[in-house]
């Protein structure tokens, strides 16, 4: 591949042709995949910039979006096959993405007790119980939502 | 606690104050109670800062303003004076 005097952008570099050499090697004449046979099935190509271009498609096809509200379509939603996003604070939310819930201006310290507490917010005000509960002590492993 | 330390702690609870304030506003510029939050105890805290160095010498260098370099005169934070 020339890559002297090639001003592409990384993505533009992605042509078709590309991405069959890439994509290719690794399914087999009936579009398995070799490592995952059974299992992974390769996406059908779609626009470039659509997530579901290089994400492997489970070969169960869901056929409702079990029940996610992320609005975004079946074959999007990855939402439905994880447990980590069945949590109510988090469900419909894509991965690999930081959130952080947005801050208000309300329940302030008096200055002092502020001082004292390390924050004036008292939503921010998070006192160290030496683990989030005693479960560790008790044997018991995760899953525990017990302040 | 004698004057010169009361008046010490309510500068560092009212610094303190300000700085919360500050960093809430870096992310919530146009909050208007923030705003007056940060106003009121900026004000405090300057006055009380003007009371404390005009009895006890300059806190920070600003305080040496429109004197002599007055604040080495005083103990140096690590030369603690018992009282």
């Amino acid at each position: 591949m020339e890559y002297n005097n090639d001003n592409r952008t990384p993505l533009d570099r992605l042509t078709d042709d590309f991405l069959s050499e890439l994509l290719d090697d690794n399914f087999d004449d009936h579009g398995e995949n070799v490592f995952y046979p059974g299992n992974v099935r390769r996406a059908q190509r779609k626009n470039k910039n659509s997530r579901e271009y290089y994400r492997p498609v489970n070969s169960e096809v869901q056929t409702e979006n079990d029940g996610c509200d992320c609005h975004n379509s079946v074959s999007e939603c990855g939402c439905g096959s994880c447990e980590s996003f069945k949590s109510p604070h988090l469900h419909g939310v894509p991965l690999a993405m930081v959130y952080s819930p947005h801050q208000e201006w309300e329940n302030i310290y008096d200055a002092e007790v502020g001082l004292e507490r390390g924050t004036i917010f008292k939503c921010l005000d998070f006192p160290f119980m030496n683990a989030a509960c005693d479960c560790a002590f008790n044997g018991r492993s995760q899953g525990c939502s017990r302040r | 606690m004698n004057d010169k330390k009361r008046l010490m702690r309510q500068i560092q609870v009212f610094s303190f104050a300000v700085y919360e304030a500050a960093l809430y506003l870096d992310g919530h510029p146009n909050d208007k109670k923030a705003m007056e939050y940060y106003n009121k105890y900026s004000d405090k805290l300057a006055e009380l800062t003007e009371k404390y160095e005009h009895s006890f010498g300059p806190l920070t260098i600003k305080g040496n303003k429109g004197h002599a370099w007055k604040w080495t005169e005083s103990a140096w934070p690590w030369e603690y004076s018992c009282d």
